[in-house]
């Protein structure tokens, strides 16, 4: 090949690959409105309320972690919220890196959400295993408390719930399953309840500096994407007894002037569909808990290093079997199935209307509860 | 003839990296929504037509290892000549139809994850020009590029396989076979397109180099990559319940499960670039061998780069500009599959005899 040629051939790829490169329409990251967590709060004449959490990234290099600001737009859809964050923020929003969706009280208990979780679920960019919950109060407050938590606040409860939760025998959700849960056989699930506490502020150089943390002991109970019923700390305690995964239940038992503690450490469930019903052992694992534990309001519990005497496994056996118990009577005056009763059938049955429209009550459990100690 | 010629070692991991590259894109959504949680069963199936072909391809080719045959020689010696051009007009369409529908699937995903958009020709337009610089250098250079990044692919669906599978509740395919076995099996027929990926084997027959054996290298490498291919589809459909048939693009929604990517960005994206890279190969192989269908076709030898061919091939990958890939699928791969049939499921069990009796004809004529 002649150098001509040579130089020729060079001119030509460079001419493609620029042709090439021209064509490919992506956006600049600084042409975005990177989203971390959406709030949404129901209005009055219909619509929503959004709230997005929006990274601010430095111009410099000065800044180091995460900034964000919290931008509040109505729309008469989610949809048409989200093209007004746009519209605000002078960029497109981005819902790629979004890692919570927090829903309002207020719209949860008074809307039918369906729309706005099939919007979420069918977005190509939003992730399926981003956080979904409620919150006490109005979402756009919750996200507004984020200088309080002295972080973003979007990533404050997904870490919790992704997490913590687990050790705190707090279940979590994420979109795809609660969306499943909506849909499929029972049509019943939950959503977390966040809430913001306020605590007291001890530092003197910022008196006026609102500071807290998060909650999220409760949860709220939704069919097909309408509001139930609320499950109380109590209640969200029983219903984690029935899944292995979750572990970190205390118990606290008073025995003459001494109150002692213990924490599950290990559980094992064995949840059997049979003809009479569910057959539910759970064997729970225990240890003395710390001496500062929160179910005694703080104050000072005794801290043992013996082994712990058989009345006080008895006590914790009965305790566990009667808040278990309690939670199943409001599974079924409710007729919600977080335990997925319908699924076990499902099972071994094959998917059918009759076994999705069976009710609560025709699924009686027969519980039994052993706690040793670990 | 030498820059065709491949090892089997490189044949074997070249083909596991073709039975991973494709079927992760909008195969399960489409299995899902055809038979729900049982399309793992239906890819199993799929899977056992392929094994057993496989074998009897395999056998032609071990028979084949010392008189180097292509396929053309093999067919028209045995089969005559008419059959042979019917059955390469067969092959070219079927690798075109894969080319354009692998395409459109990998255009959608740049399209919706990863947000970058562009037209289907200046898509297109790299692409080929890889493809056809890959002819140009010979079977060889694709199988030394599948060589050198298996292991970086192998990583990223392995990656991206692993914290789905943690979330994953197997308990969800049961009951086994609840859409009924008979529809199930008849759908692994209805979706043999995406199987059978051994046909690209046909066209560099003449160019294996057997040393030792020629089985075990590849069997490991198909039992591999469809083990990775029912597990897929299983965790798929167990993930995404009702979902799974909405949902396309099967390998970047199951991406989005690791957990590093719920707080810490998208290393999902990064692993599905890399996994992505599977996937043009695939369309660079097949790109070859609807090359190497026009060559025997015309019943010569392309001493030089044949531009014809390759225009004839660029411009049908102007397909999805007129047919929408969900059209394509609905008509012409659904009447396709039975003549689709012909040279993915009887022609590899009828290789051994075709070859013994092409290597016959061959003896006879030489003496």
């Amino acid at each position: 090949m002649s150098n001509l040629k040579r130089i020729g051939v060079v001119l030509l790829v460079i001419a493609a690959v620029a042709l090439v490169a021209g064509s490919f329409k992506g956006s600049d990251v600084l042409d975005r409105a990177i989203i971390l967590g959406i709030g949404i709060d129901a209005e009055e004449n219909g619509g929503v309320l959004m709230t997005a959490e929006v990274v601010a990234p430095g111009n410099g290099t000065e800044q180091v972690g995460t900034f964000s600001k919290t931008v509040s737009v109505k729309g008469e859809t989610v949809n048409v919220a989200l093209q007004n964050v746009a519209e605000v923020t002078g960029k497109e929003a981005s819902l790629g890196q979004c890692v919570v969706l927090v829903l309002g009280q207020k719209y949860v208990e008074n809307v039918d959400f369906s729309d706005l979780t099939e919007y979420f679920i069918n977005h190509h960019s939003f992730k399926e295993s981003a956080v979904i919950c409620c919150c006490e109060g109005s979402a756009k407050d919750l996200f507004n408390k984020g200088n309080a938590l002295t972080q973003s606040m979007s990533l404050a409860i997904a870490t919790a719930l992704l997490d913590q939760a687990e050790k705190l025998s707090v279940t979590n959700n994420s979109l795809l399953q609660y969306a499943r849960s909506q849909n499929e056989l029972n049509c019943t699930g939950f959503l977390n309840r966040v809430a913001f506490v306020a605590s007291d502020n001890t530092d003197s150089s910022l008196p006026e500096k609102e500071l807290g943390y998060i909650t999220y002991r409760e949860m709220c109970v939704f069919r097909a994407n309408k509001y139930i019923t609320s499950l109380s700390e109590q209640d969200v305690k029983g219903m984690s007894l029935f899944l292995p995964d979750t572990y970190g239940e205390t118990f606290v038992s008073f025995e003459d002037t001494v109150t002692r503690t213990v924490q599950v450490t290990n559980k094992d469930v064995k949840l059997k569909a049979g003809k009479d019903g569910i057959e539910a052992e759970i064997n729970i694992t225990v240890r003395y808990g710390r001496t500062d534990s929160e179910e005694v309001s703080g104050a000072l519990t005794s801290k043992n290093d013996k082994e712990i005497p058989q009345k006080l496994l008895d006590d914790v056996t009965k305790q566990a079997k009667a808040i278990a118990e309690k939670y199943l009577a409001k599974q079924i005056e409710y007729n919600f199935d977080l335990l997925k009763f319908h699924e076990m059938y499902r099972r071994q049955e094959g998917t059918s209307v009759s076994l999705a429209e069976r009710p609560m009550s025709e699924f009686p459990v027969k519980l039994t509860v052993t706690v040793t100690e670990s | 003839m030498d820059k065709n010629r491949v090892q089997v070692g490189q044949l074997a991991l070249l083909y596991l990296l073709l039975v991973m590259g494709g079927k992760f894109l909008t195969l399960p959504s489409l299995l899902a929504g055809d038979v729900g949680h049982d399309s793992w069963l239906s890819v199993a199936f799929s899977f056992v037509w392929d094994g057993i072909c496989l074998c009897f391809l395999l056998w032609a080719v071990k028979m084949n290892s010392d008189s180097h045959l292509d396929l053309s020689a093999i067919l028209e010696k045995s089969v005559s000549k008419p059959v042979t051009k019917l059955l390469l007009i067969i092959f070219f369409v079927i690798f075109i139809l894969r080319i354009n529908v692998l395409l459109s699937s990998c255009y959608k995903m740049f399209s919706v994850t990863f947000d970058v958009s562009t037209n289907w020709i200046v898509y297109v337009l790299p692409i080929a020009a890889l493809s056809f610089f890959a002819v140009a250098k010979g079977f060889n250079a694709i199988a030394r590029m599948g060589q050198l990044l298996f292991g970086l692919i192998l990583l990223a669906v392995v990656a991206l396989f692993v914290s789905p599978l943690l979330e994953v509740e197997f308990g969800a395919l049961k009951p086994l076979g609840e859409a009924g076995w008979d529809k199930i099996l008849l759908t692994s027929y209805t979706r043999s397109f995406w199987f059978s990926d051994y046909i690209f084997i046909y066209f560099v027959l003449d160019g294996i180099k057997v040393k030792k054996t020629v089985f075990t290298p590849i069997l490991i490498s198909f039992a591999v990559g469809a083990f990775l291919c029912i597990l897929l589809n299983a965790v798929f459909v167990a993930l995404f319940g009702y979902l799974a048939p909405d949902f396309d693009m099967a390998m970047s929604k199951i991406g989005v499960f690791s957990a590093a990517s719920t707080t810490n960005g998208r290393w999902d994206w990064l692993t599905l670039s890399i996994w992505l890279i599977s996937v043009f190969i695939k369309v660079m192989v097949f790109i070859f061998c609807a090359y190497k269908c026009i060559e025997k076709f015309v019943g010569s030898n392309f001493v030089k780069f044949n531009w014809i061919a390759a225009g004839i091939i660029l411009l049908t990958l102007s397909l999805p500009l007129f047919v929408s890939t969900e059209q394509l699928l609905g008509t012409v791969i659904k009447w396709g599959v039975i003549p689709f049939t012909l040279v993915q499921y009887v022609l590899p069990l009828l290789m051994p005899l075709c070859t013994k009796a092409a290597k016959r004809k061959t003896e006879v004529n030489n003496e």
